[in-house]
């Protein structure tokens, strides 16, 4: 739901960089219309009531079997870009059923490059021989949100002459490599580095360099640790560091290795959830989660095989909810409209 | 204000919390080999669906010549 929210935030740059928005999801189309208006919600979300469309895609999501109503129907969640022509340009299915691509990684996906905003936070500093690091945290108007991937674009630049290694590097050298320094609950991706050039040592062997502008990203995402649905809490904003280490050489002498500690504070925004009383932290969407997760399923009931089966599915979650991890939300007026 | 604490059993292997136990069904995790459907290059399957703007969006059609994302989500309900 913070996905769909921070999509309609970025629809302007979406239309600006060429992208039509869709959204599917097995729900009734009167519940996507309900938080449509809920949310201000001006592209077009698809009702895939019966899960048809899911199935021909063939991302069911098959861990959930059909007894177990409401929740049969769910696709893997996933984000296609679309070229011109109608192919896929791009996809992406994360791990973690809680990660999602956002707006500017659709955006960074369709032009071939990373467009740093203003707004997004960044910092700098200039390392040893005058190489310049700099970092910002990009995607999602620069706030952390649960779940959201961003992107830690540290870019370096390296005097002309010098140059720094990518791994394996020989015993006595330091290669380039990036430490993320933050509180728990912030993860990482491994880090995506552009290509190197060969550079030939005598005695040593064939080495990957990098020189001039390089820019490196860190995919990174915030789990609820962070982002308060676990406790009340959570920090307003968090600290973000990237340690560097790195050793530039040039094709006389080596310098001495070294590191450089990038560190940015970046706001927490808060997640968008169901109004099920079950977890503190989120925002409520405002719309009537009980009307339509009765006809949810009310619509699995009549789809189920083993409608028994299903009814005891029912029973045990409704129990596994009320006894479950979140405890009383925080006061209800405490969630915004 | 209250809160309690978590019990593990509600957390997932990427810190996620989520109202139901993490081995339930709908929080497993995708591994290598879940399908994530039409592949890089190949024409994304056209669709008809009613959306909630009101119009019947059939999506080759409707996107025109126009670059699209398709996203598809859990729930707008839970």
């Amino acid at each position: 739901m913070s996905q769909l929210v921070e999509l309609q935030e970025a629809t302007s740059r979406l239309a600006e960089a060429g992208i039509k928005l869709y959204a599917i999801s097995y729900d009734e189309l009167g519940a996507l219309e309900d938080f449509a208006a809920h949310h201000g919600i001006t592209y077009d979300l698809l009702s895939d009531a019966g899960s048809h469309v899911i199935r021909e895609f063939g991302i069911l999501n098959h861990h959930v079997t059909a007894e177990q109503v409401p929740f049969h129907g769910i696709p893997f969640p996933g984000t296609y870009l679309v070229d011109a022509e109608g192919n896929v340009a791009a996809k992406s299915f994360n791990a973690g059923l809680t990660q999602r691509i956002g707006a500017d990684g659709l955006i960074d996906a369709a032009l071939g490059e990373i467009l740093l905003r203003p707004e997004e936070p960044s910092a700098g500093l200039t390392g040893d021989a005058g190489i310049e690091f700099s970092m910002a945290y990009h995607g999602g108007g620069g706030v952390i949100r649960s779940g959201a991937l961003r992107t830690l674009v540290i870019r370096v630049d390296l005097p002309d002459g010098l140059h720094i290694y990518d791994q394996p590097v020989p015993d006595g050298m330091v290669a380039t490599t990036f430490t993320l320094v933050a509180p728990e609950g912030m993860r990482h991706l491994p880090v995506e580095a552009p290509p190197t050039e060969p550079l030939e040592l005598p005695g040593v062997g064939e080495l990957r360099v990098w020189s001039g502008r390089v820019d490196f990203s860190m995919p990174v995402w915030a789990t609820d640790e962070i982002t308060s649905l676990v406790r009340d809490d959570a920090p307003e904003q968090v600290t973000i560091e990237v340690e560097v280490a790195y050793q530039a050489c040039d094709d006389q002498a080596c310098r001495l290795p070294r590191r450089e500690r990038l560190a940015l504070e970046v706001l927490v925004r808060r997640h968008v959830g169901p109004a099920l009383d079950t977890m503190p932290g989120a925002e409520a969407t405002g719309m009537d989660t009980n009307k339509w997760l009765g006809a949810m399923v009310a619509r699995g009931l009549d789809a189920a095989d083993d409608r028994d089966a299903a009814v005891a599915y029912l029973a045990r979650t409704a129990a596994s909810i009320a006894d479950g991890p979140g405890g009383t939300r925080p006061d209800s007026s405490d969630a915004s409209a | 204000m209250s809160s309690r604490d978590t019990h593990p059993d509600w957390v997932d292997e990427f810190g996620q919390v989520g109202p139901l136990p993490a081995n339930d069904g709908q929080r497993q995790p995708l591994d290598a080999a879940t399908p994530t459907g039409p592949e890089v290059g190949t024409r994304l399957p056209d669709f008809t669906l009613p959306s909630s703007t009101g119009r019947t969006v059939a999506f080759h059609e409707d996107r025109g010549h126009s670059m699209a994302a398709v996203v598809f989500f859990r729930s707008a309900v839970w």
